[in-house]
């Protein structure tokens, strides 16, 4: 097991101060902290190597090109993928897309349906919106229980003859929860093994070992910054089968084969889905923090956040104004904890946290539908990754401390 | 902003003046930030020569929307129309005492938000009977 307290070294980041207290960053949800490795990776890509890829002859064209296309073959590793199957996009939010508008509005007709959870993100709704607006097609929603788990039982009434898509989130990044995503996947295929299924990854992926064999699904999205990666680079991988099958997202330069006055033969896997200069020194950096966890281990960073879970959900326990979002039970959930405040709007938390240096985020968390659904207006969120330790949960509880005392006027 | 909750904030938070409803009032509206879930309803009452005779307001939100809310209510009483749709941003932060940092701009621009939509239907619903 890896030392937090010496992890956090490698992070230069985590050594600023801010307003007089040391950083201790608890927004990891929302987006990671880099290494060094992962910062000397892009600025020594940019330093060295920096060309446009394919089809340069010369040697800085061809060393960036093979920086990238290693960096492919890294990140199907990390999730037991084929390289082909790999297609380096944006963010997770640009991959859900591509599977919108490529597959679904090829396959998805009027009166279909698509089947999401109540627990997804903006970004696993509202693509599957504008689909569903183009075709015809009804969404609807696997509910969650009270606890905020899916309520599994209540799939097989959901499928039915008119499912051609069940696009879930593996993690919710509001709840926690763990969602057993290889069990619906094999449900979803023994009824009917033409639907599709997608997960969001985006809470997964950086926080414990994924298989995309594993799962058994047909498309999983995850971005690069959310696992001490650059921004503005992400993975979508799908299958084979699937992606040949799909026509290009989006069209230029890169994704052809051959172009004719009047039509074009697109490239094969993966580059017919990645149009355009790619973001090389962002798959280098994702790259770099890849082989990064790989070597602490992901097995060793799920259970260390899921130690500090059940350290801050402990200490929580003294504050009776504080109520918990997600599963009670540790088992299915994963380092993160959204809470509300009794009679303290999660801004004013997450204000006040700052002053002490504690850094959390606050408000709907991209997931609108299911604050409503919670009855809930906003939610702090912690959000833990390999460098926090129990002395970042400690400030945090001081900090809520001074959020008891700074709103104690309240009636 | 480690100063942001100034007592007076905090007093307007703790007591919002003007909160609650009209029962007639001549405009209301319904305003809200997505991304934190707060919101707004603003209620007016004119008199005759279109000055703010009445003022009410319902907000759920943080300390900063509800005390800049709280806070607009009592500066635009007895103001006529035209000259409150000058009121911007500065405004508010002069009545907070402070700019709020970035995160919290819409947080205190809500009730202002809905202010000038308030206006915005008056003078719609105004030139149609016209």
């Amino acid at each position: 097991m890896f030392n937090p307290s010496i992890v956090k070294k490698d992070f230069p980041i985590l050594a600023r101060n801010i307003n007089g207290h040391p950083l201790t960053y608890l927004d990891n949800s929302a987006t990671t902290q880099k290494p060094q490795v992962v910062i000397d990776a892009v600025s020594n890509y940019y330093r060295q190597h920096n060309a446009n890829i394919n089809r340069g002859v010369h040697l800085l064209a061809e060393e960036a090109t093979r920086a990238y296309e290693e960096a492919r073959e890294v990140v199907a590793d990390f999730i037991s993928a084929q390289r082909e199957e790999v297609v380096f996009v944006r963010n997770t939010t640009e991959a859900l897309n591509l599977v919108a508008y490529s597959w679904g509005l090829t396959n998805i007709g009027k009166g279909d349906e698509i089947i999401l959870t109540q627990m997804e993100h903006h970004s696993n709704i509202v693509p599957w919106q504008l689909v569903a607006q183009k075709t015809g097609a009804t969404i609807v929603y696997l509910p969650i229980t009270t606890e905020g788990i899916l309520d599994t039982s209540k799939l097989a009434s959901l499928l039915s003859p008119k499912t051609k898509i069940v696009s879930l989130t593996h993690v919710s990044n509001v709840l926690g929860t763990i969602n057993p995503v290889k069990q619906i996947c094999k449900q979803v295929k023994s009824f009917n093994k033409n639907i599709v299924c997608v997960v969001d990854a985006a809470q997964s992926v950086p926080h414990m070992p994924v298989s995309v064999k594993d799962l058994g699904c047909d498309f999983l999205a995850f971005s690069g910054h959310k696992l001490c990666g650059p921004m503005g680079i992400g993975v979508l991988w799908g299958k084979r089968n699937l992606l040949e099958e799909m026509p290009p997202f989006l069209g230029g330069g890169d994704m052809i084969s051959a172009v004719y006055w009047q039509k074009t033969e697109y490239a094969d896997l993966p580059q017919k889905f990645e149009a355009g200069t790619p973001n090389v020194a962002g798959a280098v950096g994702l790259s770099a923090a890849i082989q990064y966890l790989q070597k602490i281990g992901l097995e060793d960073i799920s259970m260390h956040e899921k130690e500090l879970t059940r350290y801050l959900l402990e200490k929580l326990s003294d504050f009776p104004e504080v109520t918990v979002l997600g599963p009670s039970s540790l088992e299915n959930r994963s380092g993160l904890v959204s809470f509300v405040f009794k009679n303290v709007h999660a801004h004013d938390v997450a204000q006040v946290l700052d002053s002490v240096g504690v850094a959390v985020r606050s408000g709907q968390h991209c997931c609108m539908p299911l604050h409503t659904l919670l009855n809930v207006s906003a939610s702090t969120r912690i959000s833990f990754y390999l460098y926090n330790t129990n002395a970042d949960v400690d400030q945090v509880i001081e900090g809520l401390k001074k959020v008891r005392h700074v709103f104690q006027l309240k009636k | 902003m480690n100063n942001v909750y100034k007592d007076e904030i905090l007093d307007h938070y703790k007591y919002p003046r003007n909160e609650g409803e009209l029962e007639l009032p001549d405009i209301e509206v319904n305003e809200g930030n997505a991304s934190c879930g707060d919101s707004i309803r603003l209620q007016l009452k004119l008199s005759q020569d279109e000055k703010v005779e009445e003022v009410r307001y319902l907000c759920h939100g943080c300390v900063i929307s509800k005390a800049a809310s709280s806070m607009l209510t009592e500066a635009i009483k007895g103001r006529r129309i035209v000259d409150l749709k000058k009121l911007s941003l500065e405004d508010i932060y002069h009545l907070l005492g402070g700019p709020v940092s970035m995160g919290r701009v819409a947080c205190a621009g809500l009730g202002l938000k809905a202010l000038h939509k308030a206006i915005q239907a008056y003078q719609n619903t105004k030139s149609t009977k016209e």
